[in-house]
C-alpha cells in the first residue's frame, strides 16, 4: 500500500503549473452554440465577448476566400437554397462565388452539437466575416484557418495567402491575428506573402495532419513513434514552416514536447477541448490559448 | 532498438546475455510518471494507454557484471547496478543485503540524452528503485543539449531473482 503512496506522491513532481492563463478561442465561431462557421456564430461571439474567435477560410474557382471547413460543401448541414440535399461532393474550388448563393448552412440540427442553435444562412465570405468582428472588441483575437489540402482545394499556397492576407489588411481590422494551417509550404508562403505586403504575420503550424479521407488512428500513432523515436517533433515542424507556434490536437498533446516548444519561444494552441475538467487541466500547461466549441464554458 | 534486440538475441544465444526483468514503470525516461500519471483523467485514454506500452522497458543483463541494457520504444539505457552491501564502505553492513544504487546513460535511438541514479532493492523477482532522471531534448532532429528536464522517478520490474551478495 505504501508504493502505491509513493508512487502517487512522486508522480507529477517533475511538473510545474504554467504561469498566466491562456485564452479560449470560439472554435469555429462557437460551434457548440451557434451552427459552425455561420453569421450566426460570428455575431454570438462578438455579442459575448469572448477572448477569439477561430474559423476555417476555403477559396473559390474564381479566389474568393469563404467560411468553411471542408473543401466541399457539408452534405449533412448544408442544402440547397429551396431545401433540397445536396446529394453529391461539391468542392468550393469548383464553385464561383456567386454559386454559393444556391446553397445555406446552418438550418439543420447539428449531430455532434445538438444543443447549438439552429439557424440557417449564406455561407460567408472572409470580408463578411471580417464586417462583422469589426464590431468586436480590438483585443478579441482572430485566427484565421486556412484550409489548403491539395487536391482537394487550389493547390497554389501563394494564391491562397495572397488572397486571405490582401482581404485581411484590407479590412483595416484593429484586432491581434494569427494564421494557421496543416502545410509547412503554407505558412513559409503566408510568411512570405506577408514580408511583401510589408506586414508582420503570426503564424501556427496545425500538428498533426489528419488528411481529408485517412486515418487519424494511423495519423496520431505514426506521429507518436516518429516523436518518441527522436526523429520528428514540434520544435523541428514550427522551424521547417517559419511559423510561429504550434496548433496541437488535445489527444495527442505531450506535456513535455508542450513545454519544449514554449521554452523554445513558440506559441502552443490546444484544440479542440470541449469539457470543464480538460480545460481546466489543460490551463496548467504552458499553453497561449485553448480552442473550444464552448467557450462560454471556459473556467 | 529493433537492432539493439537483435543483437541482444544473438548474444543471448550464446548465453552472453540475459533477461535480467520487464520494467512495467521504468526510471527510463520517466516522463509517464512525471507527465501522463497527473493527466490521467484528462488526456485521451489511447494516448495514455499507448505511452505506457512505449516505456514498458526489457532489461538484458551483460557479460560485465553490473552492466544492464534497458530497452523500450521511448528509451535505451546503459546502466551499472552495484549491490550497497558490495560498496567498499563501512557503514554499508548497516543496510538490507537486497539494497542496491544504479547510475547509467540514457538514449533516444541511441543518441545520448541523459542520466539517470538511484536507489533500489530487489525482492525476490520483483525489482523497485527510486531515482532522479536527467533528460535533454536531444533527438536525431535536433541535438539539443541546452534544455534540461529533472524527474523524480519510481521503477517496478519482474524478472529473475538474484542472488543475496
Amino acid at each position: 500500500m505504501w508504493r502505491w503512496s509513493l508512487l502517487f506522491a512522486v508522480a507529477g513532481c517533475g511538473l510545474r503549473n504554467a504561469e498566466g492563463q491562456p485564452y479560449y478561442e470560439a472554435h469555429r465561431g462557437g460551434a457548440g452554440e451557434w451552427p459552425a462557421n455561420s453569421r450566426a456564430a460570428l455575431e454570438g461571439s462578438v455579442a459575448a465577448g469572448y477572448d477569439a474567435v477561430e474559423f476555417d477560410i476555403q477559396l473559390t474557382q474564381d479566389l474568393e476566400p469563404v467560411i468553411a471547413h471542408d473543401p466541399w460543401l457539408d452534405e449533412e448541414l448544408c442544402t440547397t437554397a429551396s431545401g433540397g440535399s445536396i446529394d453529391t461532393k461539391v468542392y468550393f474550388k469548383d464553385l464561383q462565388l456567386l454559386d454559393l448563393e444556391d446553397y445555406r448552412c446552418g438550418g439543420i440540427a447539428d449531430p455532434e452539437h445538438p444543443d447549438a442553435e439552429v439557424v440557417e444562412g449564406e455561407i460567408l465570405t472572409l470580408t463578411e466575416a471580417l464586417a462583422i468582428l469589426r464590431l468586436a472588441d480590438d483585443a478579441m483575437v482572430v485566427h484565421l484557418d486556412v484550409k489548403y489540402e491539395p487536391p482537394h482545394t487550389i493547390d497554389d499556397p501563394n494564391t491562397f495567402c495572397t488572397v486571405v492576407l490582401e482581404t485581411w489588411f484590407d479590412a483595416l481590422m484593429e484586432n491581434p491575428m494569427y494564421l494557421s494551417g496543416t502545410q509547412p509550404e503554407l505558412i513559409r508562403a503566408c510568411e512570405d506573402a506577408a514580408s511583401t505586403m510589408g506586414d508582420e504575420l503570426e503564424t501556427s503550424i496545425t500538428w498533426p495532419y489528419f488528411p481529408v479521407n485517412g486515418s487519424d488512428t494511423l495519423t496520431a500513432v505514426t506521429n507518436e513513434l516518429g516523436f518518441q523515436l527522436g526523429f520528428s517533433d514540434l520544435i523541428s515542424r514550427a522551424r521547417r514552416s517559419d511559423a510561429d507556434g504550434v496548433n496541437i490536437a488535445w489527444q495527442v498533446a505531450d506535456r513535455r514536447e508542450v513545454e519544449d516548444a514554449a521554452n523554445a519561444g513558440l506559441n502552443v494552441q490546444i484544440w479542440t477541448i470541449n469539457d470543464t475538467d480538460r480545460m481546466e487541466a489543460f490551463a496548467k500547461w504552458p499553453v497561449t490559448s485553448i480552442i473550444t466549441d464552448y467557450p462560454g464554458m471556459a473556467p | 532498438m529493433i537492432a539493439l534486440l537483435a543483437l541482444g538475441a544473438t548474444l543471448a544465444a550464446e548465453n552472453e546475455i540475459t533477461l535480467d526483468r520487464v520494467d512495467f514503470l521504468s526510471a527510463d525516461p520517466g516522463t509517464f510518471l512525471n507527465y501522463d500519471v497527473p493527466m490521467i483523467a484528462q488526456a485521451h485514454p489511447s494516448a495514455t494507454g499507448i505511452r505506457f506500452l512505449e516505456q514498458v522497458q526489457v532489461v538484458l543483463g551483460t557479460p560485465l557484471d553490473g552492466l544492464y541494457l534497458g530497452v523500450s520504444i521511448s528509451s535505451q539505457s546503459f546502466v551499472m547496478e552495484q549491490p550497497v552491501a558490495e560498496l567498499p564502505v563501512d557503514a554499508v553492513r548497516l543496510v538490507p543485503d537486497n539494497l542496491f544504487v544504479y547510475g547509467g546513460v540514457q538514449t533516444n535511438t541511441l543518441i545520448p540524452r541523459g542520466l539517470m541514479l538511484g536507489a533500489g532493492w530487489r525482492a525476490g523477482p520483483v525489482r523497485t528503485s527510486l531515482g532522479l532522471s536527467l533528460l535533454s531534448n536531444a533527438s536525431w532532429r535536433r541535438l539539443d543539449y541546452g534544455h534540461w528536464h529533472a524527474l523524480p522517478t519510481i521503477s517496478v520490474g519482474v524478472g529473475r531473482k538474484h542472488a543475496s551478495p
